[in-house]
């Protein structure tokens, strides 16, 4: 049903319906995932815009007076235990928790996709060895070998963390590119791409990894907020982001021992977190039923 | 299987060796002489390169001998990870039956019910779960039952002197104690719960055999219960053998947040004073059940869903 009416305004408009229209058709239906979009960006311009017309600076320290300080007109989340504005600690924090989403994703994408990619194209004995690669790496226990990375490798910096966690985070990609790759390979547009001798690699990314986007697109929004929840226990634990640098993780840290006197300390990052996650997941669900094939034939 | 349970030792072991040996520290201690350290070190077999302590240690592993910890005052591994693993056990398997009995029959009611109000309450209910840092959820809990309320306790497995009491005063007194933390580690499993059950369901009663069954005029009830249900458990079944290892590993924040001295702190732990003997028998223990956990998976499924054979 749905489809004929799209063929008949296909007719009218004289509009070619592609695949990515339609995904963003169905797309614009679905309402928690368009509020959720809606919410994501706002969030991510208040973290990088917010830092720049705050008054304050983020390792500004308050005179003795402001330490601890309840939500106010001058500092509407408050302050923290060395008189720090909450706010803006918030907002500069959600710049590196996001950086470290976004980069931790999409540097565990990479390794995934071109892990994936050849494996399943080529299969045998490259197949193989990588997928019992991806297996131990599967079976290993993360959160201990995390936390051990993190403070083996030496330095404080951001990047750390994403390269932690990316190099645990690149197996459900792999698993999810070969299993695309299987299927795909036997499909006739990749043996008339080989018959007119198109090299094997231009196979594998011009040909089958853009027909296999549609599931790496969803995994990796849901990767974001699942990466955000990561640094965010890894910094609670110590591991993570460094202070003085905040991160909504590490903002938390302190906060446990200061719950009874200074309840706004953990309210604040966590709902931050929280509404950026849900976010996340609401658009790789939305995401996922528009791109579904099923669905959509 | 056992090749890929050596591969993730092996990788284990190396990582862990990247934390450097347990007695470098000593050296800035001015009051242990420097022979002393190369002797413990000798004992401990730590002048040998990594890959060799990995097999003399993977021997003993396999014979039987699992050693004792280099920093808890020589305990033995399987008396420390024994107690650990108490503890852990009891809180994981509380949650994970907790979980399974409420979000199963939610899911299963949603998809019957889909699109209704009840649907879409506890859609949300599992996204908030799933989005939901335990970490966080278990301090705003810690907050309002424990410090604004004073319900429960905020941490720690009993309080204490109470290890004389009578059997069901202890019970009482542990079981409060087990709540919060059970209910932040339920939370995120129900969600997925939800959503796996639900969505398993939906699959089924779109099925054609259940349009016969109903067509053949069964009542609504046997059409749910015997055709649909019991196709739509097959892949909830799997992810119960998948979740096994999630009750040994699953909980090192949750047991951070509430003090519990289980596998996940024990686990953790171990591996920054690199007591490797304890840490390594924990990963084992924990990427064991994993390997497992998933033969367990494809055993149940097979045995739960006739059409499955494996040759």
């Amino acid at each position: 049903m749905a489809v004929e009416v799209t063929k008949v305004e296909e007719v009218l408009t004289g509009r070619v319906e592609t695949y990515w229209y339609l995904v963003g058709k169905r797309l614009r239906k679905h309402k928690l995932a368009m509020i959720s979009l809606v919410v994501l960006i706002i969030i991510i311009l208040a973290c990088v815009v917010g830092p720049y017309l705050s008054p304050y600076h983020v390792a500004e320290l308050g005179s003795t007076e402001e330490v601890m300080q309840p939500p106010s007109l001058k500092h509407p989340l408050g302050t923290d235990e060395l008189g720090r504005d909450v706010l803006t600690r918030l907002l500069y924090g959600g710049r590196i928790s996001l950086m470290v989403g976004f980069s931790s994703v999409f540097s565990a994408l990479v390794v995934g996709i071109v892990v994936g990619a050849y494996a399943g194209y080529y299969g045998g004995i490259l197949d193989t060895i990588l997928m019992r690669f991806t297996d131990i790496m599967f079976s290993i226990p993360v959160l201990p070998l995390l936390i051990v990375l993190a403070s083996v490798i030496p330095g404080a910096g951001v990047w750390k963390i994403i390269l932690v966690i990316a190099i645990f985070g690149w197996m459900t990609d792999a698993r999810i590119v070969r299993g695309m790759f299987l299927s795909l390979r036997e499909n006739e547009y990749v043996e008339a791409a080989r018959a007119i001798g198109v090299s094997n690699n231009r196979i594998i990314w011009r040909h089958i990894l853009p027909n296999s986007l549609a599931p790496i697109i969803v995994s990796a929004t849901l990767g974001v907020g699942g990466n955000i929840i990561y640094e965010a226990a890894l910094s609670y634990l110590g591991f993570g982001v460094m202070p003085p640098t905040p991160s909504w993780g590490n903002m938390l840290q302190n906060a446990q021992y200061a719950m009874a006197i200074a309840p706004w300390l953990v309210w604040s990052p966590g709902i931050a977190m929280f509404i950026t996650v849900l976010a996340f997941n609401y658009l790789g669900d939305g995401l996922r039923d528009a791109m579904d094939p099923r669905l959509y034939r | 299987m056992i090749p890929l349970f050596f591969g993730v030792a092996l990788v284990t072991f190396a990582v862990l060796s990247l934390v450097g040996d347990p007695f470098a520290q000593m050296a800035i201690n001015p009051r242990i002489r420097p022979e002393d350290i190369a002797r413990l070190k000798h004992a401990w077999g730590f002048d040998l390169p990594w890959y060799l302590r990995f097999f003399k240690w993977f021997w003993s592993m396999i014979t039987g001998n699992w050693g004792v910890s280099i920093f808890a005052g020589g305990k033995l591994v399987t008396e420390l990870v024994g107690r650990a693993i108490m503890y852990t056990l009891r809180f994981s398997i509380a949650s994970l039956i907790f979980s399974f009995i409420i979000a199963v029959p939610i899911g299963i009611y949603s998809a019957l019910h889909q699109y209704t109000f009840f649907d879409y309450f506890f859609t949300f209910i599992a996204f908030f779960g799933m989005s939901m840092p335990t970490f966080w959820f278990g301090f705003i809990l810690m907050m309002i039952f424990g410090l604004r309320l004073r319900w429960l306790p905020i941490g720690g497995v009993m309080s204490p002197g109470i290890e004389t009491a009578p059997f069901l005063v202890r019970l009482l007194d542990q079981t409060k104690y087990m709540i919060l933390p059970v209910i932040v580690l339920s939370l995120f499993s129900m969600g997925s719960w939800m959503r796996y059950a639900r969505s398993s369901m939906l699959e089924v009663i779109k099925q054609d055999y259940v349009r016969t069954a109903r067509a053949k005029g069964l009542p609504e009830r046997t059409v749910i219960f015997k055709h649909a249900l019991r196709n739509a458990l097959i892949p909830i079944v799997t992810l119960l053998g998948l979740s096994l290892p999630g009750i040994i590993s699953g909980a090192t924040i949750t047991e951070t947040v509430f003090s519990i001295p289980g596998m996940g702190r024990l686990t953790v732990d171990a591996m920054l004073s690199n007591d490797y003997p304890v840490a390594m028998v924990c990963l084992l223990l924990e990427s064991g059940l994993l390997i497992v956990g998933n033969l367990v998976a494809d055993l149940l499924y097979a045995v739960v869903d006739p059409r499955i054979r494996y040759s």
